[in-house]
């Protein structure tokens, strides 16, 4: 594939998962998300970076803001729309909502604890390791995250026993209404990789080609048997840490506005004219991408809720089948 | 006169066996010498002697199981 | 039969289930080098390696987070927390991630993973070593808590544990370590909800659990030279819990009298106390005594720390009050 064809799948994703996020906030707005629904638009591309590199079988650990890298991992987003929806159909049958599913033909597992999939991707990495496989775990998390026990827990055991874990800091500059440098006192979140022994690198996260090519070495690092890799990726959340938090609070409308001017699709998308593709080939890609999510979204729409019956399902597999 | 007993050496430690004793009556020890090796229920540790002597009478022979604080040796301090 | 101590019957039995399938493994502080502070796991080192007997760091959550991550995937870890009163450092990864993934993923996903630690009194070890803290873990949908009374029990319920699909919470107790009994040769499993009568009788229905079995059991000894015929109920899981079995006791004795470490308030005790008042009121001769621990931290000291808990004295007491 040439470089312009991977770039040119790349930009679709990053539509793919910027459509969708715009269509959740809009749903969130009419009141049909949850009020708490985390907006991924802006970070688009860390997630389709990092995700187009993986396999099927490679896990994927994703945090409270799970939706992009649930959808670059490979699920439907149909499904995904009826998890935000709370309908059937969703990845986890709307059981499970728009911070907390699981979709296990994808591989991809997400958690609304701050940090908490640090030891378990590990633990994953663990069971690839014993079982002599090349598949590995990615660990996706925030800046917020590595203030936790349980960043550091995880990074340091699958440092000391070297487990094939990618874990990847997206740092979108709050946690929650908090500035990272009020909360980390280094200037790089990178840096703490040293306290396990890594080569922690930073990366421009909202250029998808700079992503993909640190990506690249880390993945093949992995896959080769040398220990977790840390990467920090500087990226932003255009919108609030939820969908209609009073930002004001905590930013102001300038900040947000020279990000905006590295939107991550908007120097994709300069690129791609740069290397000839034309005007009209990218709106119309859009235009249909567009289409395509708010059809999947019309299409969630119109599915069931879950039955009553529904809510106690599977709470444990039923002693005597278990 | 001082007495070296049976050490408690672990968790719920009841009882040890002495398995060698590396000292012999009439020895002069420093505290910290290797007197003689326990072995518990889950492992061999070497005994230091918590006194400076000479040790006098060895009460427990080498193979023998008695309990936590029972007398091993005498000692006649300096 | 071979009569071995319940730490023994841990270690037979782990170092069965290791031989057996090829995917169990033991994780926890000091489990290989040492095997275990009390011995359970002495000598599997040798025989399985660092591969399948891993020494963790202190790092509860990394421990048992990692546990969980691998039973996504193939491994049917058996994690150790040394003493309960750490659990706390890994309630997170066992609660919210692990015991909610099998919902979280409708089914589609298992976490068969053993939580194996112990608690309670008996060795000196203070506030923060010594603590029954099972009744947090009867209100978590999903996770099976187990308390084993003897070796026998133990190693029924051990296998079970690593051979269910579902995270088990297996909670043993130091006093129990070196206590022996009779342990059957054959591969037996105790299926989780089934109760276990530990002394027929005819008078009174003593429900206990863990330790205090054993003080159940020597009351119902003394109060025999009384004339008072005790029936000693063992639930052996605290959930599932055999209601059944306690019902179906009561119901013959008329009286009953639940025992935990643990205090009562908030307790398993009063959810074993509410099953029998619910489905026994019409035969009950009185309501229903707890003879629980005291709402204090536990001191340190011998002395102290027998007095904070039940013993055979304080529910000899109870049982003669309730006879009167």
């Amino acid at each position: 594939m040439s470089d312009n064809e991977q770039l040119m799948e790349l930009y679709q994703q990053l539509l793919v998962l910027r459509h969708f996020d715009e269509f959740c906030y809009d749903l969130k707005m009419k009141d049909l998300i949850m009020n708490g629904f985390h907006p991924y638009s802006g970070q688009e591309a860390v997630a389709v970076g990092v995700c187009s590199l993986l396999r099927g079988d490679d896990v994927v650990f994703s945090t409270h803001r799970p939706q992009g890298h649930s959808i670059a991992k490979g699920s439907n987003t149909r499904a995904v729309f009826c998890e935000m929806l709370g309908r059937r159909g969703g990845v986890s049958q709307g059981i499970g909502g728009p911070m907390q599913w699981i979709d296990k033909p994808h591989n991809f597992f997400c958690g609304s604890i701050v940090g908490s999939g640090l030891p378990i991707a590990a633990g994953v990495a663990l069971a690839f390791k014993r079982q002599g496989l090349d598949s590995i775990a990615v660990c996706f998390f925030g800046d917020g995250a590595s203030n936790t026990g349980a960043f550091h827990e995880g990074m340091n055991l699958a440092a000391i026993w070297d487990l094939p874990v990618l874990y990847i800091c997206e740092n979108n500059q709050y946690g929650e209404a908090m500035p990272v440098q009020e909360f980390v006192p280094v200037s790089r979140i990178s840096q703490r990789a040293s306290a396990y022994g890594l080569n922690g690198i930073s990366v421009d996260g909202m250029d998808v080609e700079a992503v993909l090519n640190a990506t690249t070495d880390a993945v093949a690092q992995l896959r080769a048997g040398n220990g977790p890799v840390f990467i920090e990726m500087i990226t932003y959340r255009f919108r609030g840490h939820y969908g209609g938090d009073p930002e004001h609070t905590y930013r102001s409308r300038e900040e947000i506005a020279v990000w905006r001017n590295r939107d991550p699709l908007l120097l994709a998308r300069t690129r791609l004219l740069a290397r000839g593709f034309s005007e009209e080939t990218l709106d119309e890609l859009e235009s249909n991408v567009r289409a395509e999510m708010e059809e999947d979204m019309e299409w969630a729409l119109e599915q069931p809720f879950p039955t009553v019956e529904q809510a106690t399902d599977h709470v444990m597999i039923p002693l005597g089948q278990d | 006169m001082p007495q070296f007993v049976m050490p408690m050496l672990g968790h719920l430690m009841e009882e040890g066996t002495v398995a060698e004793w590396r000292v012999q009556p009439g020895d002069q020890v420093r505290r910290g010498d290797i007197l003689c090796e326990i072995e518990t229920d889950k492992t061999n540790v070497e005994v230091e002697s918590p006194f400076t002597g000479k040790v006098g009478q060895i009460l427990v022979a080498a193979g023998e199981t008695v309990e936590v604080g029972a007398p091993l040796a005498n000692y006649e301090a300096d | 039969m071979a009569r071995m101590s319940y730490r023994d019957a841990i270690r037979e039995t782990t170092a069965g289930e290791l031989r057996r399938d090829e995917s169990v493994y033991l994780i926890g502080e000091d489990v290989g080098r040492w095997g275990n502070l009390f011995g359970a796991s002495a000598g599997l080192l040798e025989e399985f390696g660092p591969a399948r007997i891993c020494d963790s760091p202190i790092s509860e959550a990394a421990m048992t987070g990692c546990a969980i991550g691998s039973a996504l995937y193939g491994m049917r870890p058996i994690a150790e927390i040394m003493y309960i009163d750490f659990i706390t450092i890994a309630m997170d990864q066992m609660i919210n991630h692990g015991v909610k993934y099998h919902q979280l993923s409708n089914g589609q996903v298992r976490v068969p993973v053993v939580f194996r630690t112990q608690g309670g009194v008996g060795m000196r070890n203070s506030s923060q070593h010594s603590q029954s803290l099972e009744n947090w873990f009867v209100n978590v949908p999903g996770l099976i808590v187990a308390m084993p009374s003897t070796p026998a029990d133990l190693c029924g319920l051990l296998r079970s544990a690593v051979r269910s699909d579902n995270p088990v919470l297996l909670i043993e107790h130091k006093s129990l370590y070196f206590t022996r009994g009779e342990v059957p040769e054959d591969d037996y499993t105790i299926p989780f909800g089934v109760a276990d009568i530990k002394r027929p009788g005819e008078d009174v229905t003593i429900i206990a659990t863990s330790w205090m079995v054993l003080q159940a059991l020597a009351a119902a000894k003394t109060l025999a030279d009384e004339g008072i015929s005790c029936e000693v109920i063992d639930p052996r899981t605290l959930w599932p819990l055999d209601k059944q079995a306690l019902v179906d006791s009561v119901k013959r004795t008329k009286n009953c009298v639940v025992v935990t470490e643990a205090p009562a308030e908030g307790g398993w005790s009063g959810e074993a106390a509410s099953v029998v008042h619910e489905q026994c009121f019409a035969e009950l001769r009185k309501p229903v005594r707890r003879v629980c621990g005291m709402r204090t931290g536990i001191p340190y000291g011998t002395d102290l720390e027998k007095a904070v808990v039940p013993d055979a004295g304080w529910i000899c007491d109870a049982v003669r009050e309730l006879l009167a």
